[in-house]
């Protein structure tokens, strides 16, 4: 078991005791995606925030690879644990060049890269030298999206909870993105948790699926499970 | 009767950007158009640049037409006049569409007090009653609240009820329903098909919406129309590939798509070399693609692709 929680909840601070995530368990394994499905302000995107540890639950507990954790997180689970956003653009710097913002995953964690060596790299998420010297706001949301996967991508987390990654973008782009995490996901054996409110993308991507309602998380059995 | 007539727009910067290429769209009164794309395919740029509403370093040629009336050499007061009173455009209801610092209420009404002399309270009012009629619930509740309190949802049904709010006769929508989940984005279709005699077009990226909410659908791929025609036959029937390309893809339709390439870099069209847009990344494509076609009729319905090339 890669991931793991237990009887995890949020309270908001100072919103009348509003429960957002209620005592969820939820269990991920090594090489499956889960998906996290439920209208908007079901509780699915606190519950990935706290997954990724950019938000502390109130109670309950969370177990990576066995060991207990909590935000902030350090070293090995920080790496591990990475988020790929709704909304591309607040992954990045609006003032940096992308090229800046794509160099920064090999820096932080001291991976061997060159120039050319990135622009190879790039090309399989349709990014090119022409997109490097532009700012976020020259880029389309598409682009942007396929950069933020990219940049997550170079350093082999072990866990990406996908929070509505293609929500915003259109149905053509949405494949492309999904072939993107398939085949990474069959070569390196990577974990998602896909959080979305639409059920056929739910149902074609995951494994099993969580059903979120009023920050209740239950697991729905019964499904075929290939993907 | 607005006429979008070969209008081109472009971005003066350090490397020039051409974000709608050589559009033209005639919208009858009580029209609804969808414009369905990709996002950077201009659909956006193509929008604002019928109400002047884009940054200064955009070139816009062509022409615009309000009833015979070119709106691209209309002077600032005129324009006044046209925005919001004549032609609305809701814009995204993302979190920067609303003032943060105004109740929803006001800003609802403002283009009331703005077009039609109403004073505040009358215009609060009128804002009540306009999202009553969108079945926002809690309508008097809501007009005192700030737009933080409210669901992109609301916020998008808000934005709809605030654009319609002075009686304009034409309604540009960007993107009403990007990002929300899909009961919302039936209510947002609802709240848009109670509008029965105004003009719509609106810019989408979500097929299925297009289709509930209009009567034509104009796809654009890389600043260009490719294809034009009844909502229903596109749908059913698509010509162009990439048509076909998004239908296939579409979650409900089983996600069919095999990569075949990623679109050009958004903008960047100008240093491409001629020939059809979409060539490297189409299933159809013959030697004839490195030749730019041109929009072909096909039985009323206007396609940009080769195959349809009547001399063939």
């Amino acid at each position: 078991m890669i991931l793991q929680t237990e009887k995890l909840t949020y309270k908001y601070p100072n919103s009348h005791g509003h429960t957002a995530v209620d005592q969820a368990d939820i269990s991920l394994h090594k090489g499956e995606t889960v998906g996290l499905f439920g209208e908007s302000g079901s509780g699915k995107s606190t519950l990935g925030l706290i997954l990724a540890g950019l938000i502390k639950p109130t109670s309950g507990m969370l177990r990576h690879n066995g060991e207990k954790i909590s935000a902030p997180y350090k070293g090995a689970h920080r790496r591990g644990i990475q988020i790929l956003f709704q909304h591309p653009e607040i992954s990045f710097n609006p003032a940096l060049i992308l090229l800046k913002s794509m160099t920064e995953p090999y820096n932080i964690y001291a991976l061997p890269y060159s120039y050319s060596s990135l622009l190879e790299y790039l090309k399989h998420y349709g990014l090119y030298e022409e997109h490097l010297y532009r700012t976020p706001a020259q880029l389309s949301g598409g682009e942007l999206q396929r950069a933020a996967l990219a940049r997550i991508l170079a350093i082999q987390p072990e866990v990406i909870v996908l929070d509505e990654p293609t929500s915003m973008l259109d149905v053509i782009t949405q494949v492309q993105i999904m072939n993107i995490l398939k085949d990474y996901q069959s070569k390196n054996n990577v974990s998602y948790i896909l959080i979305s409110h639409n059920r056929i993308l739910c149902e074609k991507m995951c494994g099993r699926i969580y059903k979120v309602e009023n920050g209740v998380f239950t697991e729905e059995y019964g499904r075929p499970t290939d993907k | 009767m607005l006429e979008i007539n070969h209008v081109s727009v472009e971005f003066a910067s350090e490397n020039r950007v051409l974000a709608v290429d050589d559009i033209s769209i005639r919208l009858p009164d009580g029209s609804r158009t969808a414009i369905v794309g990709e996002t950077g395919s201009g659909k956006s740029v193509l929008l604002l640049s019928i109400v002047r509403l884009l940054p200064r370093n955009a070139i816009v040629r062509g022409k615009i037409e309000l009833d015979g009336e070119n709106l691209l050499s209309a002077d600032k007061k005129r324009l006044q006049q046209v925005r919001g009173g004549v032609v609305s455009y809701v814009p995204q209801g993302g979190g920067a569409s609303m003032n943060p610092l105004l109740k929803v209420g006001y800003q609802v009404g403002e283009p009331l007090i703005e077009h039609k002399n109403y004073s505040r309270s009358q215009a609060v009012e009128a804002s009540i009653s306009l999202m009553k009629r969108f079945n926002l619930l809690n309508e008097e509740k809501l007009a005192r609240s700030y737009p933080h309190t409210f669901s992109g949802g609301m916020r998008q049904r808000a934005m709809v009820a605030m654009g319609i709010a002075a009686g304009p006769r034409i309604i540009l929508a960007d993107e009403p329903t990007k990002g929300l989940d899909d009961k919302r984005v039936r209510l947002v279709a609802d709240s848009i098909n109670m509008l029965k005699e105004e003009t719509l077009l609106c810019v989408t990226h979500d097929m299925s919406f297009a289709q509930a909410v209009s009567r034509d659908i104009c796809v654009m791929y890389a600043a260009q129309q490719v294809e034009f025609g009844k909502s229903e036959e596109i749908l059913n029937d698509a010509l162009h590939p990439y048509t076909r390309d998004i239908i296939n893809a579409m979650p409900e339709n089983g996600m069919r798509y095999d990569d075949v390439g990623f679109a050009p870099a958004h903008g960047s069209y100008l240093n491409h070399s001629d020939g059809c847009r979409y060539r490297d990344r189409c299933r159809e494509r013959s030697e004839k693609c490195v030749i730019m076609p041109p929009v072909f009729d096909v039985n009323g319905r206007k396609v940009r692709c080769w195959k349809y090339d009547s001399a063939n």
